[in-house]
């Protein structure tokens, strides 16, 4: 075998393993959408089909007219947008001072934004739970927009960070000969210059209010203040469950942070990693 | 000197200053409750009762009940499987885009997809792929000739924690496959040439290049998923409930049984409290680790 048959056998080899990766990666994600636009008796027949033999949008109309789909969404609209936009003001300016300024007790600041980063949910549920409702805010909206924070704002201030970082620390030392004072030099030089990074932080933060269960479930009973993830998972009742239009509300539910992704996705995959887990 | 040490005591009010709100707010709506939920834990407290001091009753319970013990057991194993599973997968998936080839950058969004879905979602989804009814992992699983019969995978014991794994896999692999792909982009090309020219094989490049430069991140990576893994709720809970009978029973799942089904909120603060001393120690090796980059 020659140098070159040998070099393109190696790129055939390698285009192989990418094709694989996308199959594993995106199969589930084709099955999601080719079983929402099935009839019921489609789904269920013997040998699934590949593709809907009579494409029908049953499970969406059902979906939408049947039950508190539509309400649902704007609550997680509302709640993920609230939540996301309060922790970015609120965290933006804590994140600054960690990277940019040297005071007593930075160390201690930015290993309690790490901590409360990585405390789980599942060991915060019930804590809230019971504050929710002293607040007198069980069963409603106000109630997660008031708890969604506890891991949002570390979130975001954790992953800032190194985005103020990347700021060149020139352009504010001349701001400051300009006669910027430091919170001009926060808000006006800094922000603008770590906008990309702060998108990105935010939309992370949006789609992680989004998606959000445990503490829906917990805190919110009526169908007029459900989450999305809470009406889609309440269909999975009875005897033969409706895949159709539980994957109809999964499609309309990854529609907007998809279409948002792919928008974005380039600033996305960057602000992932120079934010989350660097090294 | 002087001068610095004034600079850094404004500096240090003004930090504090602009600090206050978030602080304000993590005091009062985080660590209050965590506080509120030690005290909860040494009580009787049910949904809706008054609460009364019990002492360490709820923790002798627990380690007493067999149930309990299994739900450790259960995560321990599921933990294991799902940080392994996602950093081979991980780590193929970040040597695949480390490839150069046309339309890299569509295969790496695409590969990231399953990442950016909401949990619930990919949830919801393999539990309709891993259906015994209708369910298409058993039609692609019978036409490869690996089984012969439908299997019902949300009904056997080993089964399910295996489709349980898949679903968490799935979704958690490119979060590896990123962090170590951002890793191999920066280690030098010349490292490889050189390598090349003294007549190192593929694997041997592998193991004494790439291995050792994406040691640290992935093991911090590795760490962070394992936090979160320990404490799993939805993905059990809305895949198999923690069934068949308690075999895929995670402690977030049972602490949520004890708190929510049988409202003893007490005992189920202290099952989450029983994993604490655990997570503290992760949380400490990562904070060391990654603070350790911020000086």
């Amino acid at each position: 075998m020659s140098m070159k048959q040998r070099r393109q056998l190696v790129h055939i080899f390698r285009l192989v393993m990418v094709a694989i990766c996308l199959v594993v990666a995106l199969f589930p994600i084709y099955w999601m959408l080719n079983t929402s636009f099935k009839t019921q008796f489609e789904m269920y027949q013997k040998v699934p089909t590949m593709l809907p033999q009579e494409p029908t949008l049953d499970g969406y109309k059902f979906l939408i007219t049947e039950t508190p789909f539509l309400n649902a969404i704007k609550n997680s609209f509302l709640v993920a947008i609230t939540c996301s936009t309060l922790s970015v003001l609120l965290a933006y300016p804590v994140s600054y001072v960690v990277a940019r300024l040297k005071f007593y007790g930075r160390k201690t600041v930015s290993r309690l934004i790490l901590f409360s980063y990585l405390i789980p949910t599942s060991v915060l549920y019930i804590p809230l739970f019971l504050f929710v409702s002293s607040c007198g805010l069980t069963d409603n909206i106000l109630g997660l927009i008031l708890i969604y924070p506890t891991f949002t704002l570390p979130y975001v201030s954790w992953m800032l960070i190194p985005h103020v970082r990347a700021v060149p620390k020139d352009i504010e030392e001349a701001a400051t000969v300009d006669g910027c004072t430091r919170l001009q030099n926060m808000y006006r030089i800094v922000f603008p210059l770590a906008l990309p990074g702060i998108v990105s932080t935010f939309i992370f933060a949006f789609s992680l209010c989004w998606g959000e269960y445990l503490y829906a479930l917990v805190n919110i009973s009526s169908s007029e203040m459900k989450t999305f993830p809470l009406v889609i998972s309440g269909l999975i009742y009875g005897d033969i469950y409706p895949w159709n239009q539980i994957m109809a509300g999964a499609i309309l539910a990854c529609i907007p942070i998809l279409l948002v992704y792919i928008f974005f996705s380039n600033l996305l995959v960057g602000g992932m990693t120079e934010g989350g887990v660097k090294a | 000197m002087k001068r610095g040490s004034v600079q850094m005591r404004r500096d240090t009010r003004f930090s504090y200053l602009v600090s206050a709100p978030m602080f304000l707010y993590i005091g009062i709506v985080l660590m209050i409750p965590i506080c509120w939920g030690v005290y909860i834990s040494f009580t009787d407290k049910m949904i809706g009762g008054q609460e009364q001091w019990i002492g360490f009753k709820n923790y002798i319970a627990l380690l007493q009940d067999s149930t309990f013990r299994r739900s450790v057991l259960n995560t321990v194993i599921y933990t294991v499987f799902s940080i392994l599973g996602k950093l081979v997968f991980g780590m193929i998936m970040a040597l695949v885009l480390n490839f150069s080839f046309r339309g890299r950058n569509v295969a790496r969004a695409l590969m990231i997809i399953p990442w950016t879905l909401p949990n619930i979602v990919a949830v919801l989804n393999w539990r309709w792929i891993f259906s015994d009814t209708g369910g298409v992992a058993n039609y692609i699983l019978q036409q490869l000739h690996l089984i012969d019969h439908n299997l019902v995978w949300l009904g056997d014991a080993t089964l399910a924690m295996l489709a349980v794994l898949v679903a968490n896999i799935w979704r958690g692999s490119p979060f590896f496959g990123i962090s170590i792909l951002a890793r191999l982009q920066t280690i030098p090309k010349d490292y490889y040439e050189a390598a090349e020219i003294d007549g190192a094989s593929t694997l041997q490049k592998f193991f004494s290049i790439t291995l050792p430069s994406i040691a640290d991140v992935t093991l911090l990576t590795a760490l962070v998923s394992t936090i979160w893994t320990i404490n799993e709720f939805e993905s059990v809970w809305l895949l198999t409930g923690g069934g068949p009978s308690g075999a895929t029973e995670v402690i977030g799942v049972f602490s949520y049984r004890t708190a929510m089904t049988n409202m003893q909120l007490g005992k189920g603060v202290a099952v989450s409290l029983l994993a604490m001393p655990v997570l503290l120690v992760l949380i400490a090796l990562v904070s060391r680790k990654m603070l350790k980059e911020e000086d």
